[in-house]
This record gives structure tokens, sequence and C-alpha cells, in this order.
């Protein structure tokens, strides 16, 4: 699909968005359930990404779409509903987070440096045994929700930078700076496993060796 | 060195070193890329960043695809909230007006509600007090400003806020 052809894809599902909110706010329920339809995967997507507990991001989602038709009237059509929503999302599951790490009694940093995870360094602990998937896991699990999220909305969900900046009510330049600050942790996190020449699960050498992740050149 | 096919422990500077070996057999060094020098000696090799951001993404898209055999649950589950909310949501109109004064925000625009809820009064009234208790229509209604309606209990209160 060309640039274009997106492009007018895009404008139509927002005048199909725009016609359905409209619908829903004069009491047509079948025209929110179309909604609901439509970026329902989606805002489950983006609450698990960031949660990466199913049953939390069930609540998320479902509670995303209650909180956007009790708001369709604040809906001003200045951006896409799709962005208002995963704003909505967005800001739930923060929410949702940080009541969970208040819930367990400990909190976590939001935007700022972070520690390698647990035990990388621990000769007693064989954690470069582990499976490649755990090991990448537990590196995207300690990394700060709110640089998961940018991440999920980046990589995951494909949303350009503007509609990142929509979603988060940031600026542009801010986006850019927390993805890369967010990739930045990323790579703090994994560092272990290079600089203390820690060997590698087998998995992750086979990973590697067939180049994951583009390769080598 | 192992070759690359060797299973076992390895790290990952051993592996780019592999790679770099490979390279130096396949290509003179002049064509050497610079890139897989820059791999060695970085702090650490984009893919395995890449990587993790790859197992987020297979992670999410499993979720989703498990998802999708939920999906008409899910409809009906938020259906159901949005519903049952509504019903449940509906405290009493002194409640409601209660929590709306609360706002500090709207304390300021008291004044001008209560006197546009007076001028509405005096212009309703006359109308109510000729037919007696009873419904009151009201056939046109003009005002520039923000108006919440509270529609409890089989009575209407219209708040009319100066813009």
């Amino acid at each position: 699909m060309d640039g274009r052809s997106r492009e007018n894809d895009g404008a139509s599902d927002r005048d199909r968005d725009a016609a359905r909110v409209r619908a829903a706010r004069a009491g047509d329920r079948r025209s929110f359930a179309l909604l609901v339809e439509a970026y329902q995967e989606r805002v489950y997507a983006i609450a698990f990404g960031i949660l990466r507990q199913r049953e939390d991001a069930w609540d998320v989602a479902q509670e995303a779409f209650v909180k956007a038709y009790k708001n369709l009237d604040r809906f001003e059509g200045k951006s896409a509903f799709y962005t208002w929503l995963y704003r909505i999302t967005y800001n739930l599951a923060i929410d949702a987070h940080r009541d969970r790490q208040r819930r367990k009694g400990r909190s976590e940093p939001l935007d700022g440096p972070v520690e390698g995870p647990p035990g990388l360094n621990h000769p007693s602990v064989s954690a470069q045994r582990r499976e490649l998937a755990e090991v990448l896991r537990s590196a995207m699990d300690q990394l700060s929700e709110k640089h998961r999220a940018i991440i999920v909305l980046r990589e995951v969900e494909g949303l350009s930078y503007e509609e990142m900046a929509e979603v988060l009510g940031v600026r542009k330049g801010t986006v850019m700076s927390r993805l890369h600050h967010a990739r930045q942790n990323l790579q703090q996190l994994l560092r272990p496993y290079v600089e203390t020449g820690e060997t590698l699960p087998e998995s992750l050498t086979l990973a590697v060796r067939r180049g994951v992740g583009g390769g080598f050149p | 060195m192992n070759g690359a096919n060797d299973e076992g422990p390895v790290t990952v500077r051993q592996l780019l070193r592999e790679e770099r070996d490979r390279q130096l057999e396949r290509v003179p060094w002049s064509a050497f890329s610079a890139q897989v020098m820059n791999r060695l000696e970085s702090p650490l090799p984009a893919d395995l960043t890449q990587a993790a951001v790859e197992t987020l993404r297979q992670d999410v898209d499993a979720e989703r695809t498990a998802f999708a055999a939920r999906s008409a649950a899910f409809r009906d589950q938020v259906e159901g909230r949005i519903f049952s909310e509504g019903m449940r949501k509906r405290t009493p109109w002194v409640g409601t007006l209660r929590s709306w004064w609360a706002r500090p925000a709207r304390s300021w625009t008291l004044a001008g509600a209560a006197a546009a809820v007076a001028a509405v009064w005096l212009w309703v009234g006359p109308v109510a007090s000729n037919g007696g208790p009873g419904p009151v229509t009201v056939d046109e209604l003009s005002f520039e400003g923000t108006a919440l309606v509270v529609a409890e209990e089989g009575m209407t209160v219209v708040w009319l806020q100066d813009s």
C-alpha cells in the first residue's frame, strides 16, 4: 500500500469514527459497539504491553471503553478518536501499574536510570542459563512502565511520532527523547551480558548467531 | 575459537569475534565493514536490544491472538459495564450538585449560576403556579453559556453558567 492510499484510509477511518462518535452521543449504542469492535484488540494490546498481566490488561481495556463512552461529549474531534482512546488507555494502564506497585509495597522508577535485572551479576545465580525469552522479558519488565509504554506504542503498535505525541499529551520532541531514553535504559539493563563476560543462554546464542533483530550485515 | 555451530556457553563478545572472523574469511580487510568493528567495541550490540523489543512484540501479538477468541465476551462485558455503571452511578441530585459545588474551579461560578437559576425560576414559576402542580413544558430556552442538567427522581434542575 502506498503512502497516499494509507493516508486516504486514515482519513476515511477518521471520518467513519467521527460519524460513529456522533451517533453514539445521540444514544446509538450500536455505533459505540462498532467502535469497541474496531479498537478492542489494539486497546487490549497496549494495556497488556504496559502491564504485562492478562487480567489487569483486560480490566484496563474495559475501563478505557467505559470511560470513553462516559466522556464522549468531551471528545472534541481535534484528534483522531483512536488516539484519544489510546490516551485514556495509557493513563489507566499507568495508574493501574502504580496501584499494583503500591500494593506490592515497592516503587519503581518512572523515567530515571535503571538498574540491571536482579541477580544477573551474582555468581551464585545462574541467570545466564535462562532461556532467551526469559532474559529479554526480564529486561523489558524492569523497564519503567512509561518507557515500556512508549516502546509498545512505537514498536508494537507502530504509531507515528505525531500520533504518540497525541496519545501521551506531549510534544513530538519529547516523544523522541523519551523513546531514546527508553532504548538507552533497555541497553543498560542488558549490558551485564556483554560487559561482565557472562555467558549467554544457549537459545540467545543461537538467536544472535542467526541474526535476530536484523542480524549482522 | 569456537566455530559458529559449536554448542555451549558463549558471550556476545565471542559471537561478534566469530562474525568478524567470518567476514575476514569472505572479504578483504579493506572492504571489511567498520560496522562490525563498531559492534565489537560498542557497549552493547543493538541486536540484543532489538531482540528484547522483538520479544515484547511477539508476546503482545500472541496475547492479541488469544484475545481475539474472547473478543465477543469482551464487547458484552463492556456493554454490561456501561449499562450497569450508568444505572449505579445515578446518585440523588442533591449529591450530584454537592460534588459539583465542591470542585474549586466551579465555586466562582456559584453566584452567577444561582442568579441564572433564580432568573429561570422567576420566568418558569408563574407558568407552574397558573397550572398548579404538574408537568411544565418550556417551549424554548435560549442561553449563551454552559448548562448542567440534573434529572433525578422525577425532578429536573437546570443550572446555567455564564460563558
